[in-house]
């Protein structure tokens, strides 16, 4: 059915989601990529001096990432999933949507935690933008009050 | 299942006389939910927001009016780690690292490799690894799919026809059970459960008998797929949540994109994940 199953991944350990991903493909396999979507980072200047460029600071932040998920990846290999972990910077919608059409996926699986008012006008409506806009079927699950997959 | 791969980065660290009230922020900031710990450049241990909770001011209102903000703010990281810091080697295995945390009053210890620091392993982490086992010993795939489809007798209905051909062919892949569940709003709740309705009881039967027709049309031969139809009155997403808990559903399939306010009312409510097409 799917065999090429987008993650986006919010947390160290995406627990419900890596429930999900196995559940879901579990019996044809597949390969499943982690997709974290960081902030734009911008270089620190300081008394009129720039102390971290945009990629210094872009590289830093990737690599923090990209090591929280390699556990998480292994874990997935173990199961016999191809599995990998792509870092990427920007609005958090657009972000997924872009990796989305890339990596040719074929399902979007994405966690919908409940926002605070101040947190949703800021980031803005991530699931529901990722539901309007998305070219393949979208996997939602909330972060609780609901069974895993 | 190694160490390896269910250790946190070790985050920032902080110094063991340090205000708990600023280590409390610093834990909820930090990505990896933990900081290390110094004393006098020494690492002690490492800092959890478990270990904040437990040795912070009371979260009760009831009992904070007793904690004198002059008393609370004394409170260091040192009254959070308490005795001995935890230190495993990264080969060493996961049921190691637990006894050694289960001995003492930490819940999180030190992954080394050589003399270096590579990594924080929490008591979190490790139910996370037990969690992890349960499910692969468990049954792995899904057993029970449930499809909301949408007016069955129209020829107009993409979102229903591609919902159900995705739940189908996931049904299938799983061998799972699939219910096809399609809710009337304006059916009396009476005639769908097969009772007397009054005066346009007939019309209603018949507007039943028509749905279950086009819905046996549109699913089609299943061959040898077990599925069943379930035609509800009432409120459209009521019903779909309805059947979903009274089928134990693993996961609800729902068309309409984009933008559905269906598909959205049934995700905050759902019992399941809903797989939106």
């Amino acid at each position: 059915m799917f065999t090429r199953a987008l993650v986006v991944v919010d947390r160290p350990a995406p627990r419900q989601l890596l429930s999900w991903a196995r559940r879901l493909m579990a019996p044809a396999g597949g390969d499943v990529r982690l997709l974290v979507v960081l902030p734009e980072v911008r270089a620190v200047v300081a008394d009129g001096r720039t102390v971290a460029f945009t990629d210094q600071q872009e590289d830093g932040a990737r690599r923090a990432a990209e090591f929280a998920l390699d556990g998480v990846v292994a874990r997935l290999r173990e199961d016999g999933l191809g599995a990998s972990a792509e870092v990427r910077f920007g609005k958090p919608s657009a972000a997924v949507l872009a990796a989305a059409r890339a990596w040719r996926a074929e399902v979007v699986a994405i966690l919908e935690r409940p926002a605070r008012r101040w947190r949703a006008w800021l980031e803005g409506d991530v699931v529901g933008d990722i539901l309007k806009l998305s070219p393949v079927p979208v996997l939602v699950a909330r972060s609780s009050g609901q069974r895993s997959a | 299942m190694s160490i390896k791969t269910f250790m946190r980065s070790p985050g920032r660290t902080l110094d063991i006389r340090d205000h708990l009230s600023d280590a409390a922020r610093e834990v909820r900031l930090e990505p990896a939910g933990c900081v290390l710990v110094k004393d006098r450049g020494a690492l002690v241990g490492a800092l959890t927001p478990a270990d904040v909770h437990a040795a912070g001011p009371s979260t009760l209102p009831a009992l904070a009016v007793y904690e004198h903000a002059s008393l609370t703010e004394r409170l260091t990281v040192a009254h959070a780690v308490t005795g001995e810091a935890i230190v495993v080697p990264l080969d060493a295995s996961l049921g190691d690292a637990a006894r050694a945390l289960r001995a003492t009053p930490q819940r999180a210890a030190l992954v080394t490799d050589g003399a270096e620091v590579v990594g924080v392993l929490t008591a979190d982490d490790l139910l996370e690894a037990v969690i992890e086992r349960l499910e692969r010993d468990g049954p792995s795939g899904l057993a029970r799919v449930l499809v909301a489809v949408s007016q069955p007798a129209s020829p107009a209905a993409p979102g229903s026809r591609s919902a159900l051909q995705v739940a189908l062919r996931i049904a299938r892949l799983h061998d799972a059970m699939l219910t096809v569940v399609h809710v009337m709003p304006r059916l009396s709740p009476a005639i769908a459960e097969g009772l007397s309705a009054g005066i346009d009881a007939d019309v209603q039967r018949w507007r039943l008998a028509e749905a279950r027709t086009s819905l046996g049309r549109l699913i089609g031969d299943v061959d040898g797929l077990a599925v069943r139809t379930d035609i509800r009155a009432g409120d459209v997403v009521d019903g779909v949540l309805a059947a979903a808990a009274g089928t134990s559903a693993d996961l609800i399939v729902v068309g309409g994109r984009p933008g559905s306010v269906l598909a959205r009312a049934v995700i905050r409510r759902s019992p399941c994940p809903v797989l939106v097409v």
